[in-house]
């Protein structure tokens, strides 16, 4: 059983290594992509999974727009219609690259989720368009205080700018969880019940079946 | 201690002589004189490079000009580590003034975080204030604190108000006499020619017996060889604040007194000069 210490239901690393472990064996049966990567002259390492996301961009739109009018204006000419027509054919709508990391601050002693986001030419997207593809749900909340809870920070092994879901509260939301699991003699996977409830928030969903297939460590 | 309030006073008000030049492939209407600053070691670059600027932007065409940045010897300089670690991990061996280039294109995006406004240097800085108290006190003497007493530590950094942030900031030094010190100890370990960022890792401020830990111990745990034996040659310099400090330290001391405003002791290890 996952012994916390009274004062807080905290996650050390081994544990954290424990339980990547365990949620890792599960996405390999899945084949769903999840990987350990691991650091050089150290115990430390973080999952991570890469998912294409197709986006509809708002500009995308007014491209269309154009589009119409502009072949309208051609319809007399059937051979400046087949032009326009060539010229103007939307591309495919734009696809993102996600790049998922998941971390543990020794200083929180929670796990933190990493990622950032690039078009397939490479063009990083900014604070403002990831926020267009977070959640619904959890928008309203975020701009009440953006600043406090997805930040771009460093990535502390890579060195790079990421975006990071900030871990303050996380002792917060999964006490609850873990208390409820130690009155039921339960065993809880902290990253699997914690990456279900803030992975969505950046658009990362979990099946189902890693909270039901997927133990805590003993 | 009185005399610890004089350390904790040149450490607030260290500066470092500064030459920003505009580079030379920045498309200008004239040329563009350098900019010499004295810049405070405890700040940030897009803190305090307003008047650089506004400065180069005399010059220039406004549809030159896209989000500024700072670059040294080729190093993009990464914004939110504090003007003193920038300067003691990259410049610190060189001939004053520190050297400085000023770009308005080409943001290297996959080396600096972008910093469009004083709010998002106002987060990062309260971030780190929060995970070092995390570390000290749970995060408890931070979470007492109100939102005014944030904002003060705040402005007290942004308007190089020493009595203004200590007023409140002492509040985040203080431990319970009976534990001896913080219950971890925050700090970051620095070195260019490591693939990581820096080293972050636990560290108590008195061992198991008691004793209380030194910068030595530190170093002897966390980078065993920036410690020399007695018959080697040094290899590294380990600068806080651009002074080595005695490995005899105690870190529970300079973590209280060579912090940085974000309560974080960092430390730059750099290979000893030659010369």
């Amino acid at each position: 059983m996952c012994d916390y210490p009274e004062a807080g239901c905290y996650l050390d690393e081994t544990t954290f290594q424990r339980c990547c472990q365990l949620f890792l064996q599960h996405s390999s049966s899945l084949t769903d992509g999840w990987s350990w990567e691991t650091v050089k002259g150290s115990e430390e390492g973080f999952m991570k999974h890469t998912s294409l996301v197709c986006v509809k961009e708002s500009g995308r739109n007014r491209t269309t727009d154009d589009t119409s009018s502009l072949t309208g204006q051609g319809e007399e000419d059937d051979e400046d219609e087949d032009d326009v027509g060539a010229r103007w054919v939307p591309e495919d709508p734009a696809v993102v690259r996600y790049e998922y990391h998941v971390l543990y601050s020794c200083s929180y002693q929670v796990p933190v989720l990493y990622f950032r986001a690039s078009t397939l030419d490479g063009r990083v997207l900014s604070l403002e368009e990831v926020w267009e593809a977070v959640h619904p749900n959890y928008r309203v909340k975020l701009q009440q205080g953006p600043w406090d809870i997805l930040t771009q920070q460093e990535h502390p092994i890579l060195g790079q700018p990421f975006f990071m879901l900030h871990p303050c509260h996380t002792e917060h939301f999964m006490r609850p969880v873990l208390e409820m699991a130690r009155t039921n003699l339960r065993r809880v996977n902290y990253v699997v019940t914690w990456l279900s409830a803030v992975g969505p928030v950046v658009g990362l969903e979990l099946p189902l079946s890693y909270c039901t297939a997927v133990s805590g460590p003993e | 201690m009185a005399d610890d309030k004089d350390v904790l006073r040149d450490v607030w008000f260290g500066r470092i002589p500064t030459c920003f030049t505009l580079h030379q492939d920045e498309i200008t209407e004239r040329e563009a004189e350098p900019f010499y600053l004295l810049l405070p070691r405890v700040s940030y670059l897009t803190l305090v490079t307003d008047k650089v600027k506004k400065h180069f932007l005399k010059v220039m065409k406004p549809e030159d000009v896209e989000e500024m940045w700072f670059e040294y010897e080729g190093t993009p300089l990464k914004w939110h580590y504090p003007i003193g670690v920038l300067f003691d991990l990259h410049a610190s061996n060189t001939a004053l003034p520190w050297s400085v280039t000023v770009h308005f294109k080409n943001f290297p995006e996959r080396d600096l975080l972008h910093c469009p406004s004083n709010s998002v240097i106002e987060a990062h800085f309260m971030s780190s204030i929060k995970e070092a108290d995390a570390l000290k006190h749970k995060g408890q003497v931070i979470n007492d604190m109100q939102k005014k007493d944030h904002k003060q530590l705040w402005m007290g950094l942004q308007n190089d108000k020493f009595d203004q942030f200590w007023a409140m900031n002492r509040k985040l030094m203080e431990y319970p006499m009976e534990e001896g010190g913080f219950r971890y100890i925050p700090f970051r370990i620095y070195q260019t020619t490591s693939d990581r960022p820096f080293i972050q890792k636990l560290f108590r401020s008195v061992s198991s017996e008691g004793q209380p830990h030194t910068l030595g111990d530190l170093l002897k745990e966390m980078f065993p060889a920036a410690i020399c034996q007695d018959d080697e040659p040094k290899r590294y310099q380990v600068l806080i604040h651009g002074i080595e400090p005695m490995l005899e330290t105690p870190i529970q001391w300079l973590s209280e007194h060579l912090s940085h405003p974000d309560n974080f002791l960092h430390v730059s290890i750099i290979p000893s000069p030659s010369d």
